[in-house]
């Protein structure tokens, strides 16, 4: 197995008006994560993608939608499909 | 004796649980002792066998608040603690100044406030003793359950609702 | 916990974009809602559901639920703090089990004695209730009906009680659970000031430099009270704690003076403080000369059992137990002369100079003194006698009435002073501390309760224990229990509970909020509304009258008490519950129901709906068509206004952290008696007990005498009953409470180590617990919380599966009626 996955995370500034629908419209879309909002305009926005073509074509999207004022990629890392499923104990994760 | 039978009927939705009052299906039942889940299905006029000494856990996991305010419950045992005139054993690990040392849990900044509000240096003389407010868990299974629903999960209902 | 490296991956990706974010978050970055609009919850204050302490809280509560509370910053008596159980408050409604729906026993469609409890509809309930009432009344007349109460009912629902037992059927069968709790403090206070409840209040705590706990475990009783005194305690160092108990407890943790002493001794112990501050000539004689006088009481008085009794008919007073005469100083120190430091060290076990110790605290006239108690006093077969000898010392003393110097008697319920007594809801009382013995009592009750002239009877009803016995007796045939579990809280289960609940000819029902074990035994169940669920007021043992609003509805088709009550009384028309003479005399009242000549009498109906605060719900109300608490309330302040009991107009208390009364013109009284606070008292006196006649408290001469039961050779232990911090009386709402119920899962007996050793039994072990009324079984507890002396044990009466009831004596004080729980003979065995 080759397939890689890309876990990105993205804070977006946007309208405090526009935070609710830009969540639902975000959620909608598979591989799109919205973990946290702060409904005074910003929003946490989690990705889970086959590749970093998909990633940046997101953002693109994103960026013409209502209400969005910035999209800021803060995280990005990149693994095989076998290797993110290996189960870690909770301890390693602590102090990783 | 007729097992007493309670269906309960929860519902799962978080954001449904303004409507989800659990809702007890009493089917008729009459065997005295299988009303009251705390008489355990004993007639009152028979004694059963009482349960065993359940044990104090002691896995020392910080335990989840159900809201900001309540007090935690204590994670490990206190068998033989000296709390009184003279010493106070819990203080010798969660004080201020010890939990530097002992990775314990500083008591909250409240126990440093006296009745009036104001701050004290030291621990305020009204929270000197613990086990007032806060107390060990022991294994035993409940009797019965109970539905108080956390409210940070009728929060994410509310907005669920609104979105 | 197992997660995958995904799991892992991806909470560090959300963890680092809501810090970059600036945005707050936990590790697994949940969704954190910030907008006010739905991270709003509704607060609103209560006084605590649990003890007589009367704790502020603030209750939050979103989408009908309550969700959290916390001790009030802004309430006088805990300023922000709560005891363990105060702050599970939030979860006791929450109870899976909850009543919802009445439940009558059936047998083919029809209501049947040995039916199985089925759901029916009120109607149906108040039918067949209703058909109950009349022929008992029919039958048998108003003697057949009985009520048992609480100190748990709101003010309001226990003025409804007694309006609705005492002027509605004319039945005075009327008393709350108070009475196992505090009649002996009320016959206490009526006998030595003419007037019920505490002249001090909580500020006299941080004003004392001494405190005496005779008999009370106010560690786990009164927890907040045990606070402050603590604070006060441990931030002076001059100030002394004695602790006086049968057994080794958490309150000895704080004691300069830890003092054990043998069961019933603390007559004894009373006696020898007072002639110790006589014989030491520490009298406070300008005081005793301008306040006090001096009487003898009947001694040989019998334990309060039934007639036939050996006891009984071996006592001289058995049946004139209050009775007193006047004598003067010189006899009452002629009296105390047989309570020597020999005399008193041979009963209670206690040396000469602990005892001299603990009289000195009063004897000291620069130590400003406060003493408590509750059950240790209360639930004694010599209870009132105990209350009126605290006053002694105090009296002579001239510790009283002043901040610091306070006589406190403390009490067990929510609401044992503000509903039970000051409503008066005992079967001999009305309000404002009447009686129905007293013509004139009864006359202004029947004015302002506008009933005709006769309809009170002059008897006084059946008592607490009385109604049990007359129940099995077959003399009272139809109970209306509310708001309280007496199957498992009244000694003697086996012998003089359960058998009265099971009579054939009787019909029992019981509202409560869960299913308890006095459910189990009832023909009729139901489900009752409890705490935020109803508009409430309590008072509390400071005379503090506290209000809350309903802040959620009631599940299912649960009703408050005092909704059941109003309504059920729609069911009867006046013609079927008074007698022909009293309508001829007074034919107005004809084609009236119940409900309108005692709810529609242009006083409990006189506030409307336009009153009600439109934040709040509130169900009643909404249901009668109007303001039924509002109503209710001022009809009963007016019993209490210019009568040395005022309570404020409705409105203020649901402002206010609650009041102290007398309040007369806006101002509580935090010291009655006292010039300096309370406007009762008479111009130019400096203290005065306004109560009696003649201003004078009394100093009463009583004795010693043995208790009932004492261990003997078949039955060598003494059994000590009680309660634990974590649970609440009989843990119907604590044991439901996760928390509370994982802190303390089980009633044990706790022993001494080598009295278990001696049964051959350790820790753990089941043993049977034996005397002549009955066994319970349970395990053995040596370790602990509490250290028992050698040969007393004590057990916790919370628990359903542990009924130690089936083993107490029914025994009472003659005068108060209360029973002592706290000594009875028992064996322990190995099973």
């Amino acid at each position: 197995m080759d397939d890689k996955v890309h876990i990105s995370s993205l804070v977006v500034q946007a309208k405090p008006q526009h935070v609710d629908s830009l969540k639902a419209e975000c959620t909608a879309l598979e591989g799109v994560e919205v973990p946290a909002v702060d409904l005074l305009g910003k929003l946490v926005v989690l990705l889970e993608m086959p590749s970093q073509r998909h990633i940046v074509e997101f953002i693109d999207w994103l960026q013409e939608r209502e209400g969005v004022l910035s999209v800021s990629m803060v995280y990005h890392h990149m693994e095989s499909t076998q290797e993110l499923d290996r189960e870690v104990e909770a301890h390693d994760a602590d102090t990783a | 004796m007729r097992l007493f039978s309670v269906t309960v009927l929860s519902c799962i939705a978080a954001f449904s649980l303004l409507a989800a009052f659990s809702l007890l299906a009493l089917h008729s039942f009459a065997a005295e002792g299988e009303l009251d889940a705390l008489r355990a299905n004993v007639p009152l006029l028979e004694e059963p066998t009482p349960e065993p000494l359940y044990r104090v856990e002691d896995r020392s996991l910080r335990p989840v608040r159900e809201y900001p305010m309540q007090p935690p419950t204590i994670p490990h045992r206190i068998d033989n603690y000296q709390v009184d005139l003279n010493a106070n054993r819990c203080m010798a690990c969660h004080a201020r100044t010890r939990v530097g040392e002992t990775q314990a849990i500083m008591v909250s900044v409240t126990h440093y406030q006296d009745r009036e509000g104001n701050y004290l240096g030291d621990l305020s003389p009204r929270r000197y003793f613990c086990t007032q407010c806060h107390v060990p868990q022991t294994d035993a299974p409940s009797r019965v359950g109970n539905t108080f629903v956390d409210m940070s999960d009728l929060i994410r209902g509310s907005r669920q609702r609104s979105e | 916990m197992t997660l995958t490296r995904r799991d892992f991956i991806k909470s560090s990706a959300v963890a680092t974009a809501t810090t970059a974010a600036g945005m707050t978050t936990t590790a697994q970055a949940q969704n954190i809602v910030t907008d006010a609009q739905h991270t709003q919850l509704k607060w609103a204050k209560a006084p605590c559901r649990f003890c007589g302490v009367g704790c502020g809280v603030n209750v939050a509560v979103r989408d009908n639920r309550v969700v959290a509370t916390h001790g009030d910053m802004q309430s006088p008596v805990n300023r922000g703090i709560n005891c363990i159980k105060g702050y599970f408050l939030s979860k006791i409604m929450y109870g899976e089990d909850r009543l919802t729906q009445p439940l009558l026993r059936k047998r083919n469609g029809e209501y049947h004695k040995e039916g199985e409890f089925t759901p029916v509809s009120w109607d149906e309930a108040f039918d067949v209730m209703a058909e109950k009432y009349k022929a008992a009344l029919r039958d048998k007349g108003p003697s057949a009906i009985g009520m048992f109460g609480s100190g748990q009912w709101t003010i309001w629902e226990g003025y409804t009680a007694n309006k609705l037992m005492k002027a509605g059927f004319r039945s005075n069968n009327l008393d709350p659970n108070a009475r196992h709790c505090m009649a002996s403090a009320v016959f206490g206070f009526m006998r030595t000031f003419g007037i019920d409840e505490p002249m001090g209040c909580y500020e006299d705590i941080e004003a004392a430099d001494a405190f005496v706990l005779w008999g009370a475990n106010m560690a786990e009783m009164h927890p907040i009270l045990w606070t402050r005194i603590t604070d006060r305690r441990l931030s002076n160092p001059h100030v002394r704690v004695s602790v006086l108990s049968t057994f080794e407890h958490r309150s000895f943790e704080l004691a300069d003076q830890p003092i054990i002493f043998t069961p019933q001794a603390d007559l004894a112990i009373l006696n020898y403080v007072a002639r110790y501050i006589i014989e030491n000539d520490r009298v406070n004689w300008d005081f005793v000369n301008d306040h006090v006088r001096f009487m003898e009481g009947n001694v040989d008085i019998g334990y309060g059992l039934r007639p036939e009794h050996r006891l009984e008919l071996a006592a001289a007073n058995a049946r004139d137990s209050a009775g007193a005469r006047d004598i003067d100083f010189e006899r009452y120190r002629e009296f105390l002369q047989q309570y020597d430091a020999e005399t008193v060290t041979r009963l209670s076990g206690v040396p000469k100079q602990q005892l001299d110790r603990l009289a000195e605290l009063y004897a000291d006239p620069d130590i400003k003194v406060m003493s408590f108690w509750t059950m240790g006093f209360n639930q004694h077969t010599r209870g009132v006698w105990a209350n009126n000898m605290i006053y002694n010392i105090h009296l002579l003393t001239g510790k009283i009435a002043t901040p610091g110097n306070s006589p406190f008697s403390l009490t067990g319920q929510p609401s044992a002073c503000g509903t039970a007594r000051e409503v008066g809801t005992f079967s001999h009382r009305l309000p404002a501390d009447m009686v129905v013995t007293n013509d004139y009592h009864r006359r202004f009750a029947e004015e302002i309760w506008k009933v005709p002239e006769g309809t009170i009877q002059a008897q006084p009803g059946a008592h607490a224990v009385l109604q049990n016995r007359m129940l099995k007796d077959g003399e009272i045939n139809v109970y209306w229990v509310q708001c309280n579990n007496n199957v498992q809280a009244a000694a003697n289960l086996v012998e003089e509970t359960y058998p009265g609940y099971r009579n054939p000819d009787n019909f029992i029902v019981v509202s409560d909020a869960y299913p308890t074990v006095t459910a189990e035994l009832a023909d009729l169940i139901l489900p009752a509304a409890m705490w935020v669920e109803k508009e409430g007021a309590y008072g509390n043992a400071e005379r503090r009258t506290q209000f809350w609003q309903q802040m959620v509805t009631a599940p299912g088709e649960a009703h408050s008490d005092l909704w059941q009550m109003m309504e059920f009384s729609k069911r009867f028309d006046i013609e079927e519950v008074w007698p022909e003479e009293l309508l001829d005399a007074n034919p107005e009242y004809r084609g009236k129901t119940l409900y309108e000549v005692l709810f529609r009498n242009g006083q409990v109906d006189a506030f409307g709906l336009d009153e009600l605060n439109p934040e709040f719900d509130n169900d009643e109300s909404r249901y009668f068509g109007f303001y039924v608490q509002k109503g209710l309330f001022e009809e009963y302040a007016r019993f209490t206004r210019g009568k040395a009991h005022d309570l404020a107009p409705f409105e203020v208390y649901h402002r206010e952290r609650g009041l102290r009364w007398p309040v007369v013109d806006g101002q509580e009284t935090p010291w009655r008696y006292n010039a300096q606070y309370d406007p009762y008292v008479e111009e130019g006196r400096d203290i005065h007990f306004y109560g009696q006649v003649d201003g004078r408290a009394i100093v009463y001469a009583v004795p010693y005498e043995p208790p009932a039961e004492a261990p003997n050779e078949e039955y060598p232990l003494w059994l000590v009953t009680g309660r634990v911090l974590e649970h609440w009386h009989s843990g119907s709402m604590t044991r439901r409470v996760p928390e509370l119920h994982r802190a303390f899962p089980q009633a044990v007996v706790y022993m001494h180590p080598q009295d278990a050793q001696q049964l051959g039994v350790r820790r753990g072990s089941e043993v049977r617990i034996t005397s002549p009324r009955g066994v319970m079984h349970s395990r053995v507890e040596t370790r602990g919380r509490n250290r028992m002396p050698r040969g007393v044990v004590y057990v916790p009466w919370f628990d359903a599966s542990q009924l130690i009831n089936k083993v107490t004596l029914d025994a009472t004080d003659p005068i108060s009626k209360q029973t002592d729980f706290k000594k009875c003979a028992c064996r322990i065995e190995a099973v």
